[in-house]
């Protein structure tokens, strides 16, 4: 059966039936964002004003993340010369422009993935008077109690032999070696001091920045990650459109164009909600 | 689009999308340089973040999306969305009058 309306406008909307479903798609995306936005409010709110746990300002690396808000967005508008070359009939300039769509999705995802591997191998030991020292540390520079053999402390830990998620109990160590961060530098992981001996007594627990760490971590990767998922997912239609899909121009090129378009639609999308991420978790 | 008038029109609409996302370039900007500055209160600070970023989410709405020029069936769709994200928000924020909180 063919799918009707896909180039000629329905008289009832307007419209053909892509550019409505796509909206209706959007519709319901903005619900599942606005809920975990209202997740981030009330988990803000909710956060204590002093502490380990406080929300924190300026934590992750902002030039980094200002510089992929830049690439999201130039590929926003490299998506759009990629149709408007449809439009005007010239394909080598579409998949000139949407191929570097593509890359600019894959920079992002790049850049987010570093971005990820640095937050899961930097830590923070909680101690027992309420303070928390925050740094680096490898795997050897935890040593157990004797008996407990194998252990990653990183965001997967092996503690004889039972693989544990999640952060570590003060009671399993005997001392851990932590390198600590420069106190307050503008959320850059600035020259290190050198490793500081803490003992497993006086130590609460131990945590990489993974969703465990804290409420922020916790929604920053749900976020993030969420984000990450729809930036996936726009480059998987796109290289399809750029690839195979590139097909259809030859038999029906309308509707190929209103394809490309609708996929865009998504894409700008996926860089709207970037646009309220970036400000609420890496500056305010 | 086989109207010259209408191939005018929307070469004028991509050179328009040319120049928002310049102007979302600088705004970033702008939201990265304010975020150092102090306002008095990190509140201050809050707001005029959000509402930079509502400009830069209304630009790439209107001009990347083309809502600027699109059929009443979208925006019927639009409305109805905003409305129940706005609900949404404020049911969720309504937990914030719950008096059992004023408890401990």
């Amino acid at each position: 059966m063919d799918i009707p309306y896909t180039v000629l406008p329905r008289k009832d909307t307007g419209l053909w039936n892509a550019k409505v479903g796509i909206w209706l798609f959007l519709a319901s995306e903005v619900m599942l964002f606005g809920a975990l936005f209202s997740t981030y409010i009330l988990l803000r709110v909710n956060s204590p004003e002093t502490g380990a746990l406080k929300w924190p300002h300026h934590l992750l690396n902002v030039p980094i993340g200002t510089f992929n808000t830049g690439v999201l967005i130039f590929s926003s508008i490299t998506v759009i010369l990629a149709w408007a070359s449809l439009v005007l009939k010239n394909l080598k300039a579409f998949k000139w422009w949407m191929g570097i769509t593509i890359l600019c999705g894959l920079a992002f995802l790049g850049i987010k993935s570093r971005e990820y591997y640095q937050k899961f191998t930097h830590y923070g030991v909680f101690l027992r008077d309420g303070t928390v020292i925050t740094g680096h540390m490898k795997n050897e520079d935890v040593k157990l109690k004797e008996g407990e053999v194998t252990r990653y402390i990183s965001n997967l830990q092996v503690v004889n032999g039972v693989v544990n998620a999640g952060p570590m109990k003060g009671s399993e160590i005997e001392h851990v070696m932590i390198a600590p961060d420069a106190p307050a530098g503008h959320g850059h992981e600035a020259a290190e001091h050198k490793a500081e001996k803490i003992e497993g007594k006086d130590i609460a627990r131990i945590a990489s920045y993974g969703p465990w760490y804290s409420p922020y971590f916790a929604i920053y990767f749900t976020l993030t990650g969420l984000h990450a998922i729809h930036v996936f997912g726009g480059m998987v239609v796109n290289t399809f459109m750029w690839g195979p899909g590139t097909k259809m121009y030859f038999t029906n090129p309308q509707r190929f164009t209103n394809r490309v378009e609708v996929a865009g639609l998504f894409w700008h999308f996926v860089d709207l909600v970037w646009i309220f991420l970036f400000p609420v978790l890496y500056l305010l | 689009m086989s109207d010259t008038h209408d191939l005018e029109h929307f070469k004028k609409n991509v050179k328009a999308c040319i120049v928002v996302f310049a102007l979302l370039m600088v705004l970033t900007l702008v939201t990265v340089l304010i975020s150092f500055h102090d306002f008095g209160h990190p509140h201050y600070n809050i707001a005029i973040a959000l509402v930079i970023a509502t400009v830069k989410a209304l630009m790439v709405a209107a001009y990347f999306m083309h809502l600027n020029a699109e059929k009443r069936t979208i925006f019927r769709i639009l409305y109805f969305t905003g409305a129940f994200a706005a609900v949404l928000i404020f049911v969720t924020l309504w937990c914030f009058a719950d008096p059992i909180r004023f408890i401990h």
